[in-house]
């Protein structure tokens, strides 16, 4: 029975210690993650994590030292039990960390002073490809059987480079143009109708090269037609956006203009001795009628005029390409569509022109017979 | 320097007042009643498709017994004339002792897609002539025209000059290609086709954005904050609810009417040019020989007078007024000095210009020469039938109407 109490203290004594020791790591852990109170030890400080990832790695560090602390001496259990579980799950924490490292570069090679290199960017994706097919040979090769090798090889060699290129050439356009905004937004020293019409010029040159190109692309499959349409719509959205950004520049110009000639107006009537206190209503009025004149001054010209023109022939064709799309889609429901009524009312049309013709040769024929 | 800066007295009683307006303009737009217009009286007399044609009761007297057609343009409707009993160019006319009818072109949809202009000219304007014509036995009768209804008067009275006796024009376009105006300036780049096309019926907004521009600040913002000036006075506030009902009452325009009347008017100027062609016809207005009214707004930002003031040269009419009414297009009908002036001008104009019987006295026409009314066309069917038409039976005219020439017309 003392011997019995012994053990059964000598137990609770270990269980004691191994609580103490567990609490100390994992409290040991926290402060390795976030700095010990005080901020003596801050965020980026060494031995400090920098990412989520090594969050992760110092928690898997922990728990396997605290397994080892709990497990029973017998071989096959316990501690190599949770290593193998832990080195399936490195799986994931490499890729992670792959990730984490590619937006770390890609974050400093576009970040720093708004320089945006692309060749550089190329060279990340070409980079972080190799990354790729290291981690596919080391990770995932090894679980497939000898015969089915070849395909860890074959997604880890040519095709994630080719995909990085497609990336990298669908978005060049796009860092191309943000670098030539920076530089027109910077250099410029008030807005101007121009400059604007400049930086939609930009957008649309990327998006033609980029996403214009992907739209473009042939549909294919079940949907092909309604895909095709869709398209469509999209594209002509896009066209049309592009001149009524245009149109807004140019209104946008007169309204510039609008507030120069206000000022100049309030100069010269200063000048002329004019310059008395007026109210907000005098101020209200100068404004308005001011603003009248130059809208109207621009409006009247010829470039207006076509601009006009333009907008409103871009928002047809836009209109017209949203409703094959939704003629399209709605075709198997049960009401008629646009197109539909509108051969309908075609035919009617005519019917009503063929009665109103007939109604008068009969009316002719009776007249020329007396009848009534 | 602002004065509402300098003296703060100045900006507390400025403040004051917009407020006291802003409480008073409260009270009265949410105690308004939907506004009325068009109240003169008048009955459905014929009516054909959407369009209806109807007749003003006349007064107690009738100076001239040759009735007027009034033919408006599509673009809006018609009450403009008769916005309210105090500012009516109609209720004027009939108080000059004027027989009037006018046409309600009605609301297209887009089953008036494929109503072309042949059909407003040949087909509904003819008929009401015709109908007009007859029910009050008046060989020829009188044609007002306004705005686009204008230009359709004009040739109208270059295709059948035998049913007019006299022609009035109000602020109608004539020569398009004046680049005064807005309109005849955009006009010029738009890609009619594709909207005609694309829409089928073009929107009456899509219309209103366009008269908008053409003086944003003052039709955008301008006109509102001079509501807030006179927001506490209630018969002010009503009279602008009922300008902004008729503004933003706009019909859609059939489609294929509207491609002819941009494509072949505005951007071609053919009717200027003699080209202009309604079914297989080419419109003269050289055959427009009897007397013509041209009355232009001098300040009109929509039709411009260099638009309207060529007219007077193109036509073979040997007696041709020109009156150039000081205002703009809309004032030209709801100003004060218009109901001062413009009824009592058309009114005496017409007078002058009414046939006469033998007994001197006034009568529809020549072949109505000492027989008074009666005698027309329609020898008389027509009273029998306005009865019937009075009665909400409108229909068609008799079928024994004056036969047009046969053409190759839809």
């Amino acid at each position: 029975m003392q011997e019995s109490g012994a053990a059964w203290s000598d137990l609770w004594r270990t269980w004691q210690r191994m609580q103490a020791e567990a609490y100390r790591g994992w409290m040991d852990m926290w402060l390795r993650a976030w700095g010990r109170p005080g901020g003596s030890e801050g965020a980026g400080a060494p031995g400090v994590s920098d990412t989520p990832g090594d969050l992760y790695r110092q928690w898997a560090e922990f728990t396997r030292e605290l397994m080892e602390r709990f497990a029973a001496p017998a071989q096959g259990v316990g501690p190599e039990t949770f290593a193998k579980m832990f080195q399936s799950a490195d799986v994931y924490a490499n890729l992670y960390a792959m990730w984490a490292g590619l937006y770390e570069r890609y974050r400093k090679a576009v970040g720093e002073g708004g320089d945006l290199d692309v060749k550089a960017l190329g060279g990340l994706l070409e980079e972080w490809a190799e990354e790729y097919r290291e981690l596919v040979r080391k990770v995932f090769a090894p679980a497939l059987p000898e015969q089915l090798q070849w395909i860890a090889e074959l997604y880890s060699g040519e095709i994630p480079l080719m995909a990085a290129g497609l990336m990298a050439k669908i978005w060049a356009p796009w860092y191309e143009y943000a670098r030539e905004a920076a530089a027109k937004m910077t250099g410029l020293d008030k807005p101007s109708p121009e400059a604007a019409v400049g930086l939609y010029e930009g957008w649309r040159k990327a998006y033609e090269e980029s996403f214009g190109r992907l739209l473009r692309a042939p549909a294919m499959g079940y949907y092909r037609e309604a895909a095709e349409k869709l398209v469509q719509a999209v594209d002509s959205l896009n066209e049309f956006n592009l001149v009524l950004a245009e149109f807004y520049a140019s209104l946008q110009g007169a309204g510039s203009k609008g507030l120069e000639r206000l000022q100049e107006r309030l100069a010269s009537m200063q000048e002329e001795g004019k310059g008395g206190p007026m109210s907000f209503r005098d101020l209200y009025r100068l404004w308005w009628q001011t603003n009248e004149d130059i809208y109207i001054e621009l409006f009247r010209t010829e470039e207006f005029s076509r601009l006009l023109g333009s907008l409103v022939d871009r928002g047809m064709q836009f209109r017209r390409a949203f409703q094959a799309y939704v003629e399209e889609i709605t075709k198997e429901l049960p009401f008629p569509n646009r197109s539909e009524m509108d051969h309908l009312y075609k035919t009617v049309d005519r019917l009503k022109r063929d009665v109103r013709a007939l109604k008068k040769e009969l009316a002719a024929l009776k007249a020329e017979g007396g009848g009534e | 320097m602002l004065k509402e800066f300098m003296d703060p007295k100045f900006f507390v009683e400025e403040l004051e007042e917009v407020n006291r307006k802003l409480v008073k303009g409260a009270e009265i737009l949410t105690g308004i009643p939907d506004v009325d217009v068009e109240p003169t009286p008048k009955e459905l007399v014929f009516e054909e498709d959407k369009m209806r044609l109807y007749h003003y009761l006349p007064g107690e007297r009738l100076t001239c017994p040759t009735p007027i057609l009034i033919c408006y343009a599509l673009v809006n409707r018609q009450y403009m004339m008769d916005l309210q009993s105090d500012r009516s160019l109609i209720r004027n006319l009939l108080g000059q002792g004027l027989d009037i009818y006018i046409i309600d072109w009605g609301y297209p949809d887009h089953g008036d897609r494929y109503v072309t202009l042949e059909d407003y000219i040949d087909v509904y304007l003819d008929d009401c002539v015709d109908y007009v014509r007859e029910r009050t036995g008046c060989e020829k009768i009188n044609l007002l025209g306004v705005c686009q209804g204008g230009t359709f008067t004009v040739i109208y009275a270059a295709l059948y000059p035998e049913k007019i006796r006299n022609l009035i024009t109000m602020v109608t376009p004539v020569d398009f290609h004046t680049t005064d105006g807005l309109l005849n300036v955009w006009s010029q780049h738009m890609n009619i086709d594709n909207m005609v096309d694309t829409m089928g019926i073009i929107p009456g907004e899509f219309m209103n954005v366009g008269f908008l521009m053409l003086k944003p600040f003052q039709l955008m913002v301008d006109k509102y904050v001079g509501l807030m000036d006179n927001l506490d006075d209630p018969a002010t506030v009503a009279n602008f609810v009922r300008m902004e009902k008729w503004i933003f009452d706009s019909p859609a325009q059939a489609g294929e009417a509207y491609r002819k009347f941009l494509k072949d008017l505005y951007q071609e100027n053919k009717l200027v040019k003699g080209e202009l062609e309604i079914g297989d016809r080419r419109v003269d207005l050289k055959r427009i020989t009897m007397p013509l009214l041209n009355i232009y707004a001098t300040e009109d930002h929509l039709v411009p007078p260099a638009s309207s003031i060529p007219l007077n040269d193109l036509v073979g009419s040997e007696d041709k007024t020109l009156y150039g009414f000081p205002g703009g297009h809309i004032g030209i009908y709801v100003s004060s000095r218009s109901q001062k002036e413009l009824a009592p001008k058309v009114s005496e104009w017409l007078i002058e210009r009414c046939p006469k019987g033998r007994d001197g006295n006034q009568v529809c026409g020549e072949t109505a020469a000492g027989s008074g009314r009666g005698a027309g066309p329609g020898s008389g069917k027509a009273a029998k039938r306005s009865g019937k038409a009075g009665a909400g039976g409108a229909g068609k005219p008799a079928a024994k109407r004056p036969a047009k020439k046969a053409t190759g017309k839809k």
